[in-house]
């Protein structure tokens, strides 16, 4: 397969078929981006907050608190889930593409 | 049917004129005869195994070349084939899988020759065009569509690659982060539940569904003119498993929805990848997909229920109404309003130490003005109570307005909070609410959404998508949810 796929051509069935109809249905695609949310806030957050931080985690009746944390802590955290997601996102792909061709 | 073995000839591609769209249309509906055949074609119709897609292209090619033919061969050829499929597995040739993976295949074929005459005849609706033209745009497309089955054996492979590369990635991060929570918590022993439960609390917490914040995904992944859907968006929408709601936020005397595995739940089909407009399937009741947009024990929140209600603009009184019922039945207004309890409480205690019966009590609280308004800020409509049964004990109070057309409000602990009380109001409520989550999206809002075709048709087969089918959507997504208040 891989010899004779073009660049584009792979870029489309990432695109278009895995990416829409596979990875998000896919546990695994799942647990990863899970993982990377979390790896994002503690980038995001001050040094001074993050232990903090890893207590919440690690205390699942603290849910609430933990999202207030992260809330008063990093009150655009969404667009910077978004945003680095997105990247990560990206990236994951290219390392898909670039491996079979 | 067997696959094409890689000896066999290329087989022929459609070239279609217009006089084979016409054919692919009434192909199409032999097609839907089969579908309609066996309902379980529907379920899960997009899962196309990498062994089923090879299985489908084949046997789009056969039906290529029945349906150059004629009609008739074409639907003789697809009765014969299902029912062979189904001796073969009550003969014990083929495993039940196999079977449901053919029915699969089938479905999916007819899904593409679907999309194409549906497109058609869409795009002379909107188009203004004639019907001839129509088809030529449609088999323009069909073509592409051609190219994309082409594509599906390669998308297995890189699907296999592409696990590798997660797997791979999700080590990498799960070391790094090991690492990172130990320096910070010695102690600490890193999982995947933490993980889950922060995605949970952030991505899934009531915040994110203020229509201020909700589009933000969308526009993040929008302004790069990504063909996929927004994924995070997707990702928002499902629920993570392992995830506890806190204490506060549940109403303890609410039903509550089992919990499903995520590999149980319904397959979305996002539409547009700019407003993040999601479909769902007609087996999809109104549980499942609140329950997929809100998570689990979604409708012990008030917040939620309200998001849930809060377009009155798309839905009918009769749809607002099957909603309310279902979902404002669990809310409690004696719990979640303060102001709601405090008042009840005092006029209740008056009415008591001034001796009053219990009907008198249940007649004060009906009348009070106060309570109405603040019934009505959570609910958008006035209520009274009247004794559960009818029996007038007043220890099992609940409040209901004309609930058997409206809706069900669940005044816990009227006189006595007591449990007898809570137990009473779970009771009505669930026995009134077990009537809604059992019925479907057609059943409730009067549409069928068409897989292939992407779209929900109204019951004399025309393509619908507003209101009823945006409302949906709007429910699904929360995208356009304005606050209830």
């Amino acid at each position: 397969m891989g010899q004779t796929l073009s660049q584009n051509r792979v870029q489309f069935i990432v695109d278009e078929i895995f990416f829409e109809q596979g990875a998000t249905e896919d546990s695994s695609f799942l647990e990863l981006i899970n993982l990377k949310v979390v790896e994002i806030i503690l980038d995001e957050l001050e040094n001074d907050k993050q232990k903090t931080f890893v207590e919440l985690l690690s205390d699942e009746s603290k849910n609430d608190l933990l999202r207030t944390f992260v809330e008063n802590n990093l009150p655009n955290y969404k667009q910077k889930i978004a945003t680095s997601l997105d990247d990560y996102i990206k990236e994951v792909k290219l390392k898909i593409t670039h491996g079979t061709t | 049917m067997e696959p094409h073995s890689p000896e066999e000839p290329p087989s022929r591609r459609i070239d279609p004129t217009p006089e084979d769209m016409g054919q692919m249309i009434r192909v199409s509906l032999a097609l839907e005869d089969v579908r309609q055949s066996d309902p379980s074609l529907l379920i899960h119709e997009n899962k196309i195994t990498s062994q089923g897609r090879e299985m489908s292209s084949a046997l789009f090619d056969n039906l290529s070349q029945a349906y150059n033919s004629d009609f008739s061969s074409m639907r003789t050829y697809l009765f014969n084939e299902l029912d062979r499929q189904k001796e073969a597995f009550e003969l014990g040739k083929i495993t039940s899988d196999q079977l449901a993976g053919y029915k699969k295949i089938i479905s999916s074929v007819h899904g593409k020759i679907m999309h194409t005459s549906v497109m058609a005849m869409q795009s002379q609706e909107e188009g203004n065009i004639s019907y001839q033209d129509a088809l030529k745009t449609a088999a323009a497309q069909r073509k592409e569509y051609e190219s994309y089955e082409g594509y599906l054996n390669d998308a297995s492979e890189l699907y296999t690659k592409s696990q590798e590369v997660i797997a791979s990635e999700k080590e990498s991060i799960k070391t790094r982060l090991s690492n990172r929570l130990r320096k910070l918590v010695p102690n600490v022993t890193f999982s995947m539940e933490p993980a889950l439960r922060l995605s949970r609390a952030l991505l899934i917490g009531a915040s994110i569904l203020e229509p201020q914040h909700g589009p933000v995904f969308a526009q993040s992944f929008s302004q790069e003119q990504l063909t996929p859907p927004p994924i995070v968006q997707q990702i928002m929408d499902r629920p993570a498993a392992g995830i506890s709601i806190p204490e506060h936020e549940q109403a303890p005397a609410a039903p509550v929805i089992e919990t499903q595995e995520a590999s149980t739940l319904p397959s979305y089909e996002v539409i547009d990848s700019g407003n993040v407009t999601k479909y769902v399937s007609n087996e999809d009741t109104l549980d499942s997909i609140l329950a997929n947009r809100f998570g689990q024990k979604f409708y012990t929140s008030e917040e939620v229920t309200n998001q849930a209600l809060a377009d009155s603009v798309a839905l009918t009184d009769h749809q607002r109404d099957l909603i309310r019922a279902k979902y404002i039945c669990a809310v409690d207004p004696y719990r979640t309003i303060p102001e709601f309890r405090s008042r009840l409480d005092t006029l209740v205690a008056e009415l008591k130490n001034n001796g009053a019966t219990n009907e008198e009590i249940i007649d004060a609280v009906k009348n009070d003005d106060n309570l109405t308004q603040l019934a009505r800020k959570l609910i958008g409509r006035s209520f009274f109570i009247r004794p559960l049964g009818g029996t007038g004990e007043p220890t099992e109070i609940l409040a209901v307005d004309n609930w058997e057309q409206e809706m069900v409000v669940v005044a816990h602990g009227l006189v006595t909070p007591s449990t007898p009380t809570q137990e009473a109001a779970s009771n009505l409520g669930d026995s009134f609410v077990a009537e809604m989550p059992n019925h479907t999206i057609e059943e409730l809002f009067g549409v069928t959404y068409n897989e292939s075709a992407r779209r929900y048709i109204d019951e004399s087969g025309n393509s619908v998508r507003a209101p009823r089918a945006e409302l949906l959507s709007q429910i699904v997504t929360g995208s356009k949810l304005p606050n209830a208040d």
